[in-house]
């Protein structure tokens, strides 16, 4: 390429982000996840049992494709909330659906579609009416628990078939590597979503849309069109992991999932999203998830309790954020005192 | 006496060297002229000046004394005041607790701050400076002059030893650029140095004592009014002669390409109806406020319409969707805000608009995509360091071309364009007045808004005068001159 350039004269370079730039965003998370998997080795000789450790990614799965769609929804700018609730609804939905007689096929076939629904529901109010996100979703996120609540009720729906509970316990590759099947699946959506903004005009669009939407708007971009699918692939995504954590768990109570949105917001951001729009990876968002794994496992592994556990997780964020920007800070001073 | 005195001032921005020893003093009592292409690097050296920026080397002697590079309360109790070219107020509190924002904070200085004498003082600085704007009103409500007096008056507050003013008059009308010079005029003579950064070479020939020409980062010459000329002073600023695009009234006008009939937006403009043919540029004249803008937004289906027809070629346009597919691009006023994603790449920015070219079911060709920026980049001398660079980081006039160019990768017809030139450099703004002509002269049509008199005298084949959101009146470029267009602009009776 370069050599064509050279030739052609006139041509300005393409160029690229220097390393430090392109690696700048990840450096977090990396970060956490070393500490977390040498914390964990050295606190218990068991820790570092790789095969263990690939079975538990099952248990983080559904995070994980929550904040893939997130990542999307981030990145133009806008949040979604009600991601658990949705998940949620769409697990009851699935059961009842189940209980009444119906396959499990069309049962989940349904889940996607009501997580799908109530996706483009949350994207009416926003894009349609102009609403902020943040104010539409923490409404739907009550709104859509409690409508699992009142379809399930106390109950804890059971009934389902034996084939499809237990997908974590599915492996690939035999015995001597166990990866579970949720995790290729995981990663096989991250591929995919991770095509979806860098590979195409959505893509961009929501880069685009994140960073500024006016111009975009004034660009040509649709971005009313781009926030409404963000918006619906998030709730897409949220049916497609009620779908996993109900054949995990092999029954539905009506708070299922409760919290995780929270989780996944914070794998998100620990990823390198900005919470602002215009920037964020996939790739980001999933060597954050692996990192969030490492430290609760190291956490379970050496007898810390839940609660302790939330709140490292809390503070892992928090230094996250701070950390890179008081470095960048110091670099900067540092640098303008050496040419002086 | 020299108040200001910079030493060997260099100043990189990554690799990018925006000032290379420059050796420039301003004295007191005199108005003293920064002039330069966009990118040349005035901007920096009034930010060094006031502390804003931190020079790599190099010094800078307030009154004799060195200045602690990068401290702004140094500067300011040196007595610097810089005034941004968009005043950086707070809308939302008051004009007289934007004035008095920084009266300090502690319970001593709080417990002096009273009310009432502060709205009587806050009067009598507006009165030196002749705004009539009360302490109490919002900010958020008045005019970007009002603004730049409050600036003003907020520096006034203080032992003004020094006053920077970057690029003020742009946004301003004639009789707001003449009140805000007859101020500079009385600080002068009241002993100030005044730093003005200035684009229009008449304002500066009127208002300047000497007049320091910057190009690259490097100071050029700095030389007195009596020995400066235009010619002479575009020939130092960007190093070679251009010619000013010759009208040439078109010879071959087409048919009508984009027809506009009774437009309206509530509260904005209405009943705007007119055509503009193939091979022509139309010129919209008339004050800011006047609903300009907004016209060309509710063309282009960016604004709401209330009632009216746009159609391309006979084809009705409802939509911005319709718009962009009719071959139609709007180059706004406010780059930063929607012209261009600052913070997106380069290549972004030029893609945005053409990913229907580009890609192949919704999958981007990344090839294509920079075949074409770079196509647009060297079309339009645009300078980037590579193609990733943010847009952000480029000069206001390079960032005009790729707010332009980004456009011109299709095969547009209309081009709806708004102070193309604001705040760009002179031999910028002749190169974009060339693209223009050279894209109506190819059978395309143009309507262009603008508040810069010489520019709409200049460059359109018809001019279309708006006042208080309705069209007053056309011209033909012939009758048109400056009284006839603000006749029609204020309203007044020939």
């Amino acid at each position: 390429m370069s050599h064509t350039h050279a030739a052609a004269g006139d041509l300005v370079e393409v160029g690229g982000l220097p390393w430090r730039a392109r690696i700048g965003p990840y450096l977090p998370s990396l970060v956490v996840l070393v500490a977390a998997v040498v914390y964990g080795s050295v606190s218990s000789p068991y820790f570092l049992n790789f095969s263990a450790l690939l079975v538990n990614t099952g248990r983080y799965v559904e995070i994980g494709l929550l904040a893939l769609a997130l990542t999307v929804v981030i990145i133009n700018g806008d949040i979604d909330l009600s991601v658990a609730s949705n998940l949620a609804v769409s697990a009851a939905t699935m059961g009842l659906l189940v209980e009444s007689g119906v396959g499990i096929e069309v049962a989940a076939f349904a889940a996607l579609a009501v997580g799908l629904g109530l996706g483009a529901i949350n994207a009416l109010f926003i894009v349609g009416l102009g609403l902020p996100s943040l104010v539409v979703t923490l409404a739907t996120l009550a709104l859509y628990r409690g409508l699992a609540q009142i379809l399930l009720g106390d109950r804890a729906v059971t009934g389902y078939p034996e084939a499809f509970i237990g997908v974590d316990q599915i492996s690939l590759l035999g015995d001597w590597a166990r990866v579970p099947l949720p995790l290729v699946l995981f990663l096989v959506v991250a591929l995919l979503f991770s095509v979806l903004l860098t590979r195409t005009n959505f893509g961009l669009a929501c880069y685009l849309t994140g960073s500024n939407q006016q111009a975009a708007r004034f660009s040509g971009i649709k971005t009313d069109h781009t926030r409404a699918v963000a918006f619906m692939l998030c709730g897409l995504m949220a049916g497609a992991a009620a779908i996993m954590l109900t054949s995990r768990l092999g029954s539905t109570l009506s708070n299922v999932g409760l919290g995780l949105e929270l989780l996944a917001i914070t794998v998100v951001v620990l990823g390198g999203t900005d919470i602002f729009g215009g920037r964020g990876t996939i790739i980001g968002t999933v060597i954050a998830l692996f990192a969030v794994m490492a430290v609760r496992e190291s956490l379970v592994i050496s007898n810390v309790n839940g609660q302790v556990q939330d709140a490292v997780v809390g503070v892992i964020l928090i230094l996250a954020i701070i950390v890179p920007l008081t470095v960048a800070h110091l670099r900067e001073r540092s640098s303008q005192r050496r040419l002086r | 006496m020299a108040v200001v005195e910079c030493r060997q001032v260099s100043k990189w921005y990554g690799t990018a060297k925006v000032l290379d020893d420059v050796d420039f003093t301003a004295n007191e009592a005199e108005i003293h002229v920064i002039l330069g292409e966009n990118g040349a690097g005035k901007s920096t050296l009034v930010k060094v000046i006031a502390g804003l920026v931190s020079p790599d080397r190099g010094q800078v002697l307030l009154r004799g004394a060195a200045l602690k590079a990068g401290s702004v309360a140094a500067a300011q109790a040196q007595g610097v005041a810089l005034i941004h070219q968009e005043p950086r107020l707070f809308p939302d509190l008051s004009v007289m607790e934007n004035i008095w924002i920084d009266q300090g904070s502690g319970w001593w200085s709080r417990r002096r701050f009273r009310l009432s004498r502060m709205a009587g003082r806050t009067r009598e600085l507006l009165g030196r400076l002749g705004s009539s704007v009360s302490p109490d009103a919002r900010v958020a409500f008045l005019s970007v002059a009002d603004q730049q007096m409050i600036d003003i008056a907020a520096a006034l507050r203080k032992d003004l030893k020094v006053l920077i003013v970057d690029e003020p008059t742009a946004s301003l009308t004639p009789a707001e650029v003449g009140n805000l010079f007859r101020v500079m005029r009385e600080l002068r003579d009241q002993g100030v140095a005044v730093i003005f950064i200035g684009h229009r070479l008449e304002e500066i020939l009127e208002i300047s004592d000497r007049i320091t020409v910057l190009r690259d980062g490097r100071l050029v010459r700095t030389l007195s009014r009596d020995e400066a000329n235009e010619d002479e002073l575009i020939r130092l600023m960007i190093g070679r002669d251009i010619e000013a695009v010759a009208h040439a009234p078109t010879a071959a006008v087409g048919e009508v390409l984009l027809s506009v009939r009774d437009l309206s937006a509530a509260g904005h403009f209405s009943d705007v109806s007119l055509d503009v043919r193939r091979g022509e540029i139309v010129g919209i004249g008339g004050l800011v406020g006047s609903g300009r803008s907004e016209v060309l937004e509710a063309i282009f289906g960016v604004r709401p319409r209330s009632t009216g027809v746009v159609s391309v070629g006979g084809r009705s346009i409802g939509s911005l969707a319709q718009a962009v597919a009719s071959g139609m691009g709007l180059v706004p006023e406010d780059r930063g805000r929607y012209g261009l994603v600052l913070l997106s790449s380069v290549l972004n920015n030029v893609s945005a608009p053409n990913l229907d070219l580009t890609s192949r079911l919704g999958i981007r060709r990344p090839r294509r995509e920079q075949r074409n920026a770079q196509d647009i980049v060297a079309r339009l001398r645009i300078r980037v360091s590579s193609l990733a660079q943010l847009a952000g980081q480029l000069s206001g006039g390079n960032q005009q071309r790729v707010s332009l160019g980004k456009w011109l990768v299709r095969d547009l017809d209309i081009l709806l364009v708004d102070e193309p030139t604001r705040g760009v450099d002179i031999g910028s703004k002749r190169e974009i007045h060339g693209l223009l002509r050279q894209f109506a002269d190819s059978g395309k049509a143009v309507l262009l808004v603008s508040s810069d008199m010489r520019e709409l005298l200049e460059v359109p084949d018809r001019i279309l005068v708006m006042r208080e959101g309705r069209i007053t009146g056309g011209l033909s470029i012939d009758e048109a001159d400056e009284e006839s267009v603000m006749r029609l602009a204020a309203g007044i009776a020939a």
